[in-house]
């Protein structure tokens, strides 16, 4: 026991925390972590909140804590699956574990230990905000000492899953037999989690507002789910029991888990060598060729491009990042679009605002594919060597300009054609935004390049951290937005028509990309020319950069924490009511007024609209603000604060709607009183 | 012929690398560069090669000063750094296709040498694998060949016997002194001082980012005692330091 508990803490200490002289700023680095997935665990256990009541009355409570546990469970082995492999047989001390006296069976269930580590994440995010929710709101002793003991053992089945087939995989198929194959997959796999999980939270936030209604018909998907992990039935019961019986379903549980755990052991000292020895970094041909090969003599930009072109390709972190964000988001994008415009609608035709707005969205989505922001970071230590090359500097710089350039143009070109088809812009709308958007890629590119120049992070033995842990990335965002945000407001302020509007968004962009050029030139013949790009120098600015970038981070934190709580707390609806017009002023993109005279008819009801759909504006639970999509009701705006009506209607005469309900329900009956006379 | 005239750089006021470091490295030898670890010596090479800028003092290659027209001068040499870990992504012949690219290679002149350097260094049958498959050894001879695929004039190498099977390392011993006896440079930095000793015509001794002795084997032993070891004249000086 002594042995695998000092293996467990070496393997845990030699994954978690790389060098003690780094402790600090990696702790920061956590917790800044910690924070950021804060708001998302308060929102999910505020809508938990708001329901509890309809789910406890509907006893609902047991089948909503099962289907969180098996869909925690199911996350857990689709994530955990290539984690797994990863951890036992690709991690940097395996090959050093391997020559030491030590069984099968420690070795495994130290690692076994270190992904566990990696569940409890997984779990905190998906199933503590629930557990929490319903011991507060109608716990007893029993829930909590069973909720605690259920929550310490809830990863175990399912990593057993993953390691018994990471085990049988590993010793009896090639396929995975490649790290760089398990991390591509592995990267693609969470990519695809994360787009599935985002469709049902949304729409449970959604409908928190008519929770039973959303529950009952996700409730059966949730027990069927919950059928696939029979244990979490024993979980459930052993939690909600409440009685000393229910003592008996907590050993049961806990004896199954551990009993998965004993096959996975018992499996792993019998396969696990098989799998893990003669394992290699790359592909290897047992046969190479040898003599002719097809070279060919190339400029030297376009070298540097191909060179990059092909990094990119074969490095799992950065096709994931790069080349995959380059084809997904637009694709996903437009998918999502064209199920929420119901097949098109037509925009206003030669507007400015629309012009502006769509150039700042498609040069956004454009630039996500991160190549330029990372060009000479993605190079790590090689990126000083390409200082000795006899290559101009604008050679080396459009060498490296090429690949992220190619991919934005892909990624807008798979966005205007669809665009054009479900918005069915006018000819000048659309020869417009193409040539300013193209002019607005070429120069955020060309920033992003400029930036990794100034403060590149060389200094990596994973790949992916210099494509996800670099803020080079965030900045180019950050001013892209504001650069091309600032003329869209000064059209809007300045109220220009459509040429004054479009020949000054072209000079501006204009201006943006020779400004863009003139910083990438000036900094690119610095590095490439003299200067150079050495490790060292780059090291004393990128431990600063280290500093403000958590400074950055815990900023950007508390700025959307405050958000959300200036949201929930201090935001109210306020109705002014002129002798022609009811004004609604409420938060940011939530307001909206309509005239008195287009009031068709007014009426109070006791039930909260069911929402199919937010379109913009806030929703948490039964408060809502903003426009929405209503079942029955079609499109129009909902000012609601809680469950408990009266609920006051306001149809117009265009077909569309606005919905009030205050705390106070005397507010809403004089309300309805109020307009109810305008009603024709 | 490569020249540093009064050359210093520093990374921050208490770490001087290098300090008023002036050598001159004629053509037609092979100059051993030595001195213990931390002393300036990859300092100095990275200078010399544009990747680092001297804070002060000028390096001439060939009567090129490397600052005031670099793309010429980088011409006229051929690196090999201390780590041969790079560009692992890429296959060995397209890492040799891409340093043929950098140094203009015309495309007859390639194929041939790549030729016959991957026969030399028994390389032909492993350039079709990708340079992370490679072994440290096989790491180190494909960027030897990336190094002297252009013909460069000067040689720079910095620990290139690191990790080199025996063929390997007599194969390149022996062209170093081809280049040399052909009237140009070969510069290189080893902590093998038996090697320097059966290789070098000059050397240089650096420590805390002094020169401490620049010239011949027999010039250094004349100063100390005669008869004494490299290893035993070289301790002794980097001690007293």
């Amino acid at each position: 026991m002594n042995k695998y508990l000092t293996l467990a803490r070496v393997l845990i200490r030699n994954g978690a925390m790389p060098g003690r002289s780094e402790n600090r700023r990696e702790k920061t680095v956590v917790l800044v972590v910690i924070l950021a997935f804060l708001p998302v665990l308060c929102m999910e256990a505020a809508s938990l909140w708001n329901a509890y009541g309809t789910i406890a009355a509907s006893h609902l409570t047991g089948a909503v804590l099962a289907g969180q546990m098996a869909a925690c469970c199911i996350a857990m082995i689709l994530l955990g699956i290539l984690y797994v492999i990863s951890t036992y047989y690709f991690s940097d001390d395996t090959l050093s574990l391997l020559t030491m006296p030590i069984p099968s069976h420690r070795i495994l269930a130290a690692k076994f230990t270190v992904v566990l580590l990696f569940q409890y994440w997984l779990e905190a995010l998906i199933v503590l905000p629930a557990f929490l929710v319903f011991g507060i709101r109608g716990g007893g002793f029993f829930y909590w000492i069973s909720a605690i003991l259920v929550m310490v053992a809830l990863p175990l089945i399912p990593t057993a899953i993953c390691s018994i087939v990471s085990v049988l995989i590993m010793a009896f198929s090639h396929f995975f037999r490649n790290k760089d194959r398990v991390k591509f997959f592995a990267g693609l796999i969470a990519i695809l989690v994360a787009v599935g999980i985002t469709i049902p939270l949304e729409k449970l936030s959604d409908h928190s507002g008519s929770a039973a209604q959303a529950l009952s018909s996700s409730g059966s998907a949730m027990k069927k789910a919950a059928m696939l992990f029979p244990s979490d039935y024993l979980a459930v019961k052993a939690v909600f029991g409440g009685t000393a019986v229910s003592l008996l379903w907590l050993a049961a549980f806990l004896l199954l888990s551990a009993a998965a755990v004993a096959v996975f052991l018992f499996l792993g000292n019998k396969l696990y060598l098989r799998g893990v020895i003669g394992l290699s970094q790359s592909n290897v041909k047992a046969k190479s060729r040898g003599g002719h090969f097809q070279l060919k003599k190339r400029r030297p930009a376009f070298a540097v491009a191909r060179k990059d072109w092909r990094l990119i390709c074969r490095t799992p972190a950065y096709s994931l990042n790069c080349l995959l964000g380059a084809f997904l988001v637009p694709v996903i994008l437009i998918v999502v679009l064209a199920f929420t415009l119901h097949g098109g609608v037509t925009i206003p035709r030669g507007n400015i605002m629309v012009i502006s707005l769509s150039v700042l969205f498609l040069a956004l989505i454009s630039t996500t594919n991160v190549v330029s922001p990372t060009a000479i970071s993605r190079d790590g230590r090689d990126a000083t060597l390409a200082c000795m090359f006899p290559v101009r500097p604008a050679d080396q710089i459009f060498g490296k300009l090429l690949p992220g350039l190619g991919l934005s143009f892909a990624s807008l070109l798979i966005m205007v054609i669809p665009l054009c088809i479900l918005l069915r812009p006018d000819s000048f709308t659309a020869v417009s935004v193409c040539i300013l958007s193209a002019v607005a890629v070429v120069t955020f590119n060309m920033f992003g390049l400029f930036l990794d120049l100034v403060s590149p992070k060389l200094d990596w033995d994973d790949e992916t951290i210099a494509v996800k842990q670099n803020f080079n990335i965030a900045i180019a965002m950050f001013v892209m937005i504001v650069a091309l945000g600032l003329p869209a407001f000064l059209v809007y302020k300045l109220q220009l028509d459509l040429w004054g509007g479009v020949i000054f968004l072209l000079i501006y962009n204009l201006v943006l990309l020779a400004v863009a050029a003139w910083l990438l030139s000036w900094k690119g013949s610095m590095v490439y020319g003299s200067a150079g790009l050495a490790k060292k120098q780059v090291e004393k600015t990128a431990d600063r950069q280290k500093t403000i970038r958590i400074v950055i981070s815990v900023v950007v934190v508390a700025a959307i924490f405050g958000m959300i709580g200036w949201e929930m707390l201090f935001v109210h609806t306020d109705v002014k009511i002129t002798a022609s017009e009811v004004s609604v002023s409420a938060g940011i993109g939530e307001s909206s007024s309509f005239e008195l005279s287009q009031i068709h008819s007014v009426y109070l009801k006791d039930s909260l609209p069911q929402v199919d759909q937010k379109i913009v504006g806030f929703a948490s639970g039964a408060k809502m603000r903003g426009s929405f999509s209503v079942k029955g009701l079609g499109r129009g705006h909902l000012y609601t604060q809680n469950v408990k009506g009266p609920f006051l209607y306001i149809i117009l005469k265009d077909g569309s709607f606005t919905v009030f309900n205050f705390d106070d329900s005397g507010k809403t009956e004089n309300l309805y009183k109020t307009l109810k006379q305008y009603a024709k | 012929m490569i020249e540093f005239s009064d050359v210093s750089k520093s990374f921050g006021p208490s770490k001087i690398a290098v300090d008023h470091l002036s050598l001159t490295v004629n053509d037609g030898e092979i100059f051993g560069f030595l001195g213990p670890n931390g002393a300036g010596k990859t300092t100095s090479i990275k200078m010399m090669t544009g990747i680092l800028k001297p804070d002060s003092g000028r390096i001439k290659i060939n009567g090129i000063d490397i600052a005031e027209n670099p793309i010429e001068a980088k011409k006229q040499f051929g690196y090999v750094p201390d780590s041969p870990d790079q560009f692992l992504r890429l296959k060995g012949i397209e890492y040799l296709d891409f340093m043929a690219d950098m140094y203009d290679v015309p495309l007859e002149l390639r194929e041939e040498r790549i030729k016959k350097f991957s026969d030399e260094f028994e390389m032909s049958t492993a350039l079709g694998n990708t340079i992370q498959s490679y072994s440290h050894g096989m790491r180190q001879k494909i960027v030897i060949i990336g190094a002297l695929l252009h013909d460069p004039a000067v040689w720079i190498l910095d620990e290139p016997l690191t990790g080199l099977d025996p063929k390997s390392a007599y194969t390149l011993k022996q062209r170093m002194r081809q280049h040399a006896d052909a009237h140009k440079t070969v510069f290189f930095s080893t902590h093998v001082l038996e090697v320097v000793e059966n290789l070098c015509d000059h050397v240089a001794i650096i420590d805390h980012g002094h020169i401490l002795f620049a010239g011949s084997l027999e010039e250094l032993k004349e100063q100390h005692k005669g008869d004494e070891s490299l290893e035993k004249i070289f301790l002794e000086m980097t001690d007293h330091e």
